[in-house]
């Protein structure tokens, strides 16, 4: 942690002083991040790239503010999370779903346990085998802030605290979110399986 | 008499979060196949999220980038020389004020007493522009050490 705020320093002072191309190292170390979040936020191809830019070049005009009181990464991640939200909020796309009678249903079905055994089973069968492209067609249909938490903490694999750092989301509400996306991400390949007849 | 199953979020953190999970859960769950079943989708998704393929910047994405980023002036950390505006703005005043004053009463009588409140003036704002310009020096060096690490 120590070597990385190091690091971070070292990096923005290069840049400060006007050695524009330790920029680059900045894009390398956080592309993945910024990535993850712009690609879970954003569907046009067009936009998440226009996106990028943005962010990257909020990045660089802001550096001189930066406080170092989180690592560089998260800083530039809350960037691309705020960018991605003025994007959707401009555009009148809902970041989060409020209510969806198909999840109620499955969860009302769970909890009285009406669901059976064996659903679980081919659940379990199709995470097993059809494995990417599944879980990718399913976690786009997820809404924008829970397909990012997922990507955050499953792919990136950042605490809650970054997380919560980065969507300034208190922790409690970050869980509660997490583990409804997850258990949503759950239903949804149970339904899908169901529509299709498999 | 239906099984009482515990609620989804004890499940996740039983597949997930282990030692965050109650010991009451992970009893049911030792002896529960449905539950465990559940346990063990929550699992194999959190494998699979692990295991899914990262998003790479393409190296044209990242040249645009770096060439918008290089057109733009280097940005350097700002010295704060606002400051300065106001012992600047009563240096300016003195000095024009004395200017207007010897014009009137000759040169000659540019070391007059009359003169003395003007020079107090101009001699008050010169130390306080001095001081001010020493400050924001100082800090802006202050800033620079601070980002540098040692």
């Amino acid at each position: 942690m120590e070597k990385e705020h190091q690091s971070d320093r070292h990096l923005v002072k290069s840049v400060l002083e006007g050695n524009t191309s330790s920029f680059k190292h900045i894009i390398s170390n956080t592309q993945a991040l910024v990535m993850q979040i712009i690609f879970k936020m954003i569907g046009n191809q067009q936009d998440r790239e226009d996106l990028i830019q943005e962010v990257y070049l909020k990045v660089f005009n802001k550096l001189s503010g930066f406080k170092f009181n989180s690592k560089l990464s998260t800083w530039i991640g809350t960037i691309a999370y705020n960018t991605s939200i003025n994007y959707l909020q401009k555009n009148s796309i809902q970041t989060i779903d409020v209510h969806d009678d198909d999840y109620d249903n499955l969860v009302a079905s769970i909890r009285d346990g009406s669901l059976n055994i064996g659903e679980n089973s081919i659940a379990l069968q199709i995470l097993q085998s059809e494995r990417g492209e599944m879980l990718q067609k399913e976690i786009g249909k997820l809404s924008p802030i829970y397909r990012t938490i997922i990507s955050l903490y499953h792919m990136e694999e950042l605490s809650y605290k970054e997380i919560s750092e980065i969507t300034q989301l208190p922790e409690g509400t970050l869980k509660s979110y997490l583990f409804r996306a997850r258990k949503k991400l759950r239903e949804n390949i149970l339904i899908n399986y169901k529509k299709e007849d498999l | 008499m239906k099984p009482i199953h515990p609620d989804d979020d004890s499940i996740q953190k039983y597949a997930l979060e282990q030692e965050t999970c109650d010991k009451e859960v992970i009893q049911h769950l030792s002896s529960c196949a449905y539950c465990q079943e559940i346990a063990e989708t929550y699992r194999a998704m959190a494998n699979e999220l692990k295991a899914q393929e990262k998003p790479v910047l393409s190296s044209q994405l990242e040249d645009q980038i770096m060439r918008r980023i290089m057109s733009q002036k280097v940005q350097k950390l700002p010295v704060r020389l606002y400051g300065l505006a106001g012992p600047l703005f009563v240096l300016i005043v003195g000095l024009a004020s004395l200017i207007i004053s010897t014009l009137a009463s000759g040169v000659k009588n540019l070391v007059a007493l009359e003169h003395l409140s003007l020079y107090v003036i101009i001699g008050i704002g010169i130390c306080v522009t001095v001081l001010l310009a020493i400050d924001i020096i100082k800090t802006h060096q202050y800033h620079m050490n601070k980002i540098s690490f040692s």
